[in-house]
C-alpha cells in the first residue's frame, strides 16, 4: 500500500512539473518587449519608457539590454520564435536584413515617419539594389539618432600648443608632427579590436571616393568593380600608415577602454571615433573639452567631409500579436513627441532625426556634428551599405591584418573583392 | 533482492526512458542538426518559412505547383493576401474561438514540408562546399607561409639595416635597377655589419626608396592559422599543465604543514571566473611584465600572445587536474611503499616503479580532460586577446563564433564545429584505447 502511494505521488509530481508552467496566463495591461544594444544609455532607456508608461498607462515596456553580441541573441531569439516586440537596430544593413528576412514589419505608410528628416530616411528604406524585388523602396524602422565618425580632439592641448583643428591632410601632418615634438601622442588607437580599424579604413575609401562613391557601390553589387576603382590604392593605405604611425607603439593592446582612458587623460590630443565615443571620454574626465572635425584625408577641404548617419533605429516585430504591434506603433508615435525628444537629447546625448528638435542643449562636438549636418557636407557611412561579411570580415580583419603586417595593401583589396563576390 | 519484473518495467518507463528521451533531443537531435546545417549556407537570420512571398511568386511557384487540394487549402490558410494585393504573407497569429494564438511549431513544420515538396525553402543546400571552402579558400584556417612586411611608408628610413636582413629580406627580391637604387643608398659597413644609410639623400630619391622598401622588405614567416594554433596549443597545454598539475600533487600529498590550504589555494584559480583570471593577467602582461621582462609588448605581439594565452590557461587548469592526481595518489596503498623503502628503495625508484604505474588511471582521466578543453579553448583566448592581434590566437571554437555571428555565417561556422567534433572524437578515442591498454590493475 505504503509503496503504491509513494508511486502515485513520484507520478504525480512529474505529471505537475511538465504541466505547472502553462497554469499561470491571465489578462494583464499589454507588456512590449524592447531590445536594444546601446549600452551608453541603460538608466535613460528605463527614464524613456517609464515616461511613455505615465502619459500611456495601459502599455507596459520591457527593457532588455544586450550590449555586446546583440546580433548574437537577438538571430537567437528569432530562431526560436521569440521575437521582440520593438528591436534596436543598426542603421542599413542590419535594418535590411533582417527586412528581407520578413520579421521587421512595414512602416512606409505610418504617418510617423512625416516627422523624420528627409535625410534620415535612406538609412531605413529598402536599398533598389536589393535582393528582394518585391519589397525594394519600403521603410522597416523609425531612424532614431544621427552619429558621426570622425576626429574628437582636445581643445585645451591644441591650444597649449598654438594648433587649429586640421581642415587638409597636410595641416593633418603638420599638427601630428607638432604635437609628437612636445612628446603628446597624437592619435589614441585602438587596434586590440578590429571594428575601428574597419570604420577607419572605409570612412577613409568613402572619402577619398567623393562623388564617384555611389556610382561605383551600383557596379560592385552587380560584380563589375573591385573595391580600389574609385580610390587611389596607394593614397588609402597611406591613411592607415599614418594612423599607425601616430599612434601609441603599444596601440596593438589597446582595446575601446585603453583609448578612452589615454584621450580623456590627455595623453593623446586626438582620437578617430564615433562621437558616442565622446560620453565615455567625458565621463572620465568632465573637465575635458573638446572639439569634432572630419577626418581630413586629402587636400581638398569640400571633399573632407564628415563620415556621418542614422547609426539607431527602432523597427517593430512582423511576428508580434496584432494588438501588440499597435502598442507599439503607439510608442513610435510617442517617441517623436517633444517630451520624448527632451529626453532623448539631455539625457541620453543623442542627436535626434526629427524635424525642428531642439538642440541647444547638447555639448560642443554634437553642435559641430549638427554644424556639418546642415551644411550638408557629410558623407554616409558607405560601410552600412556593403554586404555584412565584407565590413564584418573583410574590412575589419584587412584593415588589422594590414597594420600589423600581415598583409599588403594588395592583399587586403583583393581579400575584399574575393568577400564581395561571394555575397 | 531481485526486483519483480513489473517494477522493472515501472522504474524504466519513469526513469531510465525520460533519460534516453532528454539525451536525444539534447545531445542527438542537435547534432544531427549542426551536420545539416553544414551543408547550407544559412546566415542565421532567413527564417525556415518564408514569411512573406510577391504575389506573382506565391501564384505561380506555390498556387499552380501544389497538388494536392487539402494541402493548399492548408496553405492559404495561413499565407493570407496583404491589404494592397502585393504579398502573400504568413500570419503569425491565428484566431480561434475568439482568442489569439501564435502558430504552433508543428504547423510550422507541416508548412515546411509542404513548401519544401515545391522547392521552395529559404536555406540553401550546398553540399560540401563549406568544407572545401575551409581548406581551399579560407586562408585564416590552415597553416601556410606568407609575407610579412618589415617597413612602412609613412616611417623615416632606417638608418642602419644589418646585412644579413638586408640580404635576405631584401636584396633577393629586387629587380636591377632597384638594386642599383638601393645599393646607392645603403654602404655596406664592415665594422658594424650593417648597411647604413648614405646622409644627405635627395628627397625624391628617398621617396622612391622607400616605396621600394615598403614593398619589397619581407620576410616570409610561418603562420600556423587557426588549425595551427589549436594543435599547437592543445600540445603545450596539455603537456604543461598535467606536468605542473603532477608535481604540485606530489608535493602536496605528503604531510606538510598547512597542507589543505594549500591545496585550496592552488585550486583557487580554478573556481575564479575566466574573465576575472583575463582581466587579472591582462594587468599582468601590461604593466609587470614589460617593467619586469623590459619587452614591452606581450599580448600585442603576435610571437609572445600564444605564449600569453598558454600561460594564463596552464596556471588556470593546473589546480583542477592536481586534484585528480591527489585523488589517484591516495589510491595507492602504502604497504606496497613502505616493502620497496625497507627494500631500498629511493626516491626515484619508487615514482618510476610504483607510483608512476599505479597512477595510469589519474593520467588516463587528466589527459582525457585537459585535451578536450584544450580543443575546445575559448573564453581565456576571448577575454584575454579576442583572438589577436591578428589571428593569432583563435582557436576554432573562437573562429567558430566569429564566423557564425560576427560575419553571418551560420551554416559556415557549423561546418567548422562539425570538424572540431570529429577530431575531438578521434583525437580522445585514440588516446583513450592506447592508455587503458596500459593501466596496470591492483
Amino acid at each position: 500500500m505504503k509503496h503504491k502511494l509513494i508511486k502515485s505521488t513520484l507520478v504525480t509530481l512529474m505529471v505537475a512539473a511538465f504541466c505547472g508552467a502553462n497554469l499561470a496566463a491571465a489578462a494583464q495591461p499589454i507588456k512590449l518587449n524592447l531590445f536594444y544594444y546601446k549600452q551608453e544609455i541603460v538608466n535613460q532607456m528605463k527614464e524613456l519608457t517609464e515616461a511613455f508608461t505615465k502619459s500611456n498607462p495601459q502599455i507596459k515596456i520591457e527593457l532588455e539590454i544586450v550590449p555586446n553580441d546583440s546580433m548574437t541573441v537577438l538571430r537567437t531569439k528569432m530562431a526560436s520564435g521569440q521575437a521582440p516586440d520593438l528591436i534596436q537596430l543598426q542603421s542599413y544593413a542590419n535594418v535590411f536584413e533582417f527586412a528581407q528576412a520578413g520579421w521587421l514589419l512595414d512602416l512606409s505608410k505610418e504617418s510617423v515617419l512625416n516627422r523624420v528628416m528627409p535625410g534620415a530616411k535612406n538609412a531605413v528604406t529598402y536599398p533598389t539594389w536589393g535582393e528582394n524585388k518585391a519589397i525594394r523602396g519600403k521603410i522597416y524602422a523609425l531612424p532614431m539618432d544621427l552619429a558621426g565618425i570622425g576626429i574628437i580632439y582636445n581643445k585645451e592641448i591644441f591650444n597649449k600648443y598654438g594648433l587649429k583643428p586640421p581642415k587638409t591632410f597636410k595641416e593633418l601632418k603638420i599638427v601630428c608632427a607638432t604635437l609628437k615634438q612636445h612628446k603628446i601622442t597624437p592619435f589614441a588607437s585602438m587596434f586590440k579590436a578590429n571594428w575601428s580599424l574597419g570604420h577607419f579604413l572605409t570612412m577613409a575609401h568613402t572619402t577619398l571616393a567623393g562623388a564617384k562613391l555611389n556610382p561605383w557601390l551600383e557596379k560592385m553589387k552587380a560584380d563589375k568593380a573591385s573595391y580600389a576603382d574609385p580610390v587611389e590604392v596607394k593614397s588609402l593605405f597611406k591613411m592607415l600608415d599614418f594612423y599607425k604611425a601616430n599612434s601609441d607603439p603599444r596601440a596593438a593592446e589597446f582595446d575601446w577602454n585603453e583609448q578612452q582612458a589615454a584621450f580623456a587623460k590627455g595623453e593623446a590630443a586626438m582620437m578617430v571615433q564615433g562621437l558616442w565615443s565622446y560620453g565615455a571620454a567625458i565621463a572620465t574626465n568632465p573637465k575635458l573639452k573638446c572639439g569634432f572635425i572630419p577626418f581630413p584625408c586629402t587636400d581638398n577641404v569640400a571633399q573632407n567631409k564628415m563620415y556621418a548617419d542614422v547609426d539607431s533605429t527602432f523597427a517593430i516585430s512582423a511576428a508580434s500579436s496584432p494588438e501588440k504591434i499597435k502598442a507599439a506603433k503607439t510608442f513610435l508615435e510617442w517617441l517623436t513627441t517633444p517630451e520624448a525628444i527632451k529626453i532623448w537629447v539631455e539625457k541620453c546625448k543623442l542627436v535626434p532625426t526629427f524635424k525642428g528638435a531642439n538642440l541647444k542643449a547638447m555639448d560642443a562636438p554634437f553642435q559641430d556634428l549638427v554644424a556639418y549636418m546642415n551644411r550638408n557636407q557629410t558623407n554616409p557611412w558607405a560601410f552600412s551599405m556593403y554586404p555584412v561579411t565584407v565590413f564584418e570580415d573583410a574590412c575589419k580583419n584587412g584593415a588589422q591584418e594590414y597594420i600589423f603586417g600581415r598583409k599588403n595593401a594588395k592583399q587586403v583589396i583583393q581579400y575584399i573583392d574575393q568577400t564581395w563576390k561571394k555575397n | 533482492m531481485i526486483a519483480a519484473r513489473k517494477t522493472r518495467i515501472f522504474y524504466f518507463s519513469l526513469f531510465l526512458l525520460p533519460a534516453f528521451l532528454l539525451y536525444a533531443t539534447f545531445f542527438i537531435w542537435p547534432l544531427l542538426m549542426g551536420v545539416q546545417y553544414s551543408f547550407t549556407d544559412w546566415n542565421g537570420v532567413v527564417p525556415e518559412i518564408p514569411f512573406n512571398m510577391s504575389r506573382s511568386e506565391f501564384e505561380t511557384k506555390v498556387i499552380r505547383q501544389v497538388k494536392a487540394r487539402a494541402e493548399l487549402a492548408y496553405l492559404l490558410k495561413y499565407y493570407q493576401k496583404s491589404a494592397d494585393g502585393q504579398f502573400y504573407n504568413l500570419t503569425h497569429w491565428i484566431k480561434e474561438n475568439g482568442r489569439e494564438r501564435q502558430l504552433t511549431a508543428a504547423e510550422r513544420e507541416k508548412i515546411k514540408a509542404i513548401l519544401a515538396k515545391v522547392g521552395i525553402s529559404s536555406i540553401k543546400q550546398i553540399g560540401l562546399a563549406n568544407y572545401q571552402e575551409m581548406f581551399q579558400a579560407d586562408t585564416r584556417f590552415v597553416p601556410r607561409f606568407e609575407k610579412k612586411f618589415l617597413f612602412n611608408e609613412f616611417d623615416d628610413l632606417p638608418t642602419s639595416i644589418k646585412r644579413q636582413h638586408f640580404n635576405n629580406d631584401l636584396l633577393k627580391h629586387l629587380s636591377a635597377r632597384e638594386k642599383a637604387l638601393v645599393l646607392g643608398s645603403y654602404q655596406l659597413n664592415q665594422g658594424q655589419n650593417a648597411y647604413l644609410l648614405k646622409e644627405h639623400l635627395a628627397e625624391s630619391k628617398a621617396e622612391e626608396l622607400k616605396t621600394i622598401l615598403a614593398e619589397q622588405m619581407y620576410q616570409t614567416v610561418y603562420l600556423p592559422g587557426v588549425i595551427g594554433f589549436t594543435i599547437f596549443f592543445m600540445i603545450l597545454n596539455v603537456l604543461l599543465s598535467n606536468f605542473f598539475a603532477l608535481l604540485l600533487a606530489l608535493l602536496l600529498d605528503h604531510k606538510l604543514r598547512m597542507q589543505n590550504f594549500l591545496r585550496s589555494i592552488f585550486f583557487l584559480p580554478n573556481v575564479l571566473s575566466l574573465v576575472i583570471v583575463a582581466f587579472i593577467w591582462s594587468f599582468v602582461f601590461k604593466l609587470i611584465m614589460p617593467a619586469v621582462t623590459g619587452i614591452p609588448l606581450w599580448l600585442g605581439s603576435t610571437d609572445l600572445a600564444p605564449y600569453c594565452v598558454i600561460i594564463v590557461s596552464v596556471w588556470q587548469a593546473c589546480g583542477y587536474l592536481m586534484v585528480i592526481y591527489l585523488a589517484g595518489l591516495q589510491t595507492i596503498p602504502t604497504d606496497v611503499l613502505e616493502a620497496a623503502e625497507i627494500d631500498g628503495a629511493n626516491w626515484s625508484t619508487k615514482f618510476k616503479h610504483i607510483t608512476w604505474p599505479l597512477l595510469a588511471p589519474a593520467l588516463t582521466i587528466c589527459l582525457f580532460y585537459s585535451i578536450s578543453n584544450s580543443l575546445k579553448a575559448f573564453e581565456v583566448p576571448l577575454a584575454l586577446t579576442s583572438g589577436g592581434p591578428g589571428y593569432a590566437t583563435t582557436p576554432i571554437v573562437l573562429d567558430v563564433y566569429f564566423n557564425a555571428f560576427m560575419q553571418n555565417r551560420f551554416g559556415y561556422g557549423t561546418a567548422k564545429a562539425v570538424l572540431l567534433c570529429l577530431i575531438i572524437i578521434l583525437i580522445t578515442g585514440i588516446q583513450l584505447t592506447l592508455m587503458k591498454r596500459r593501466e596496470v590493475e591492483l
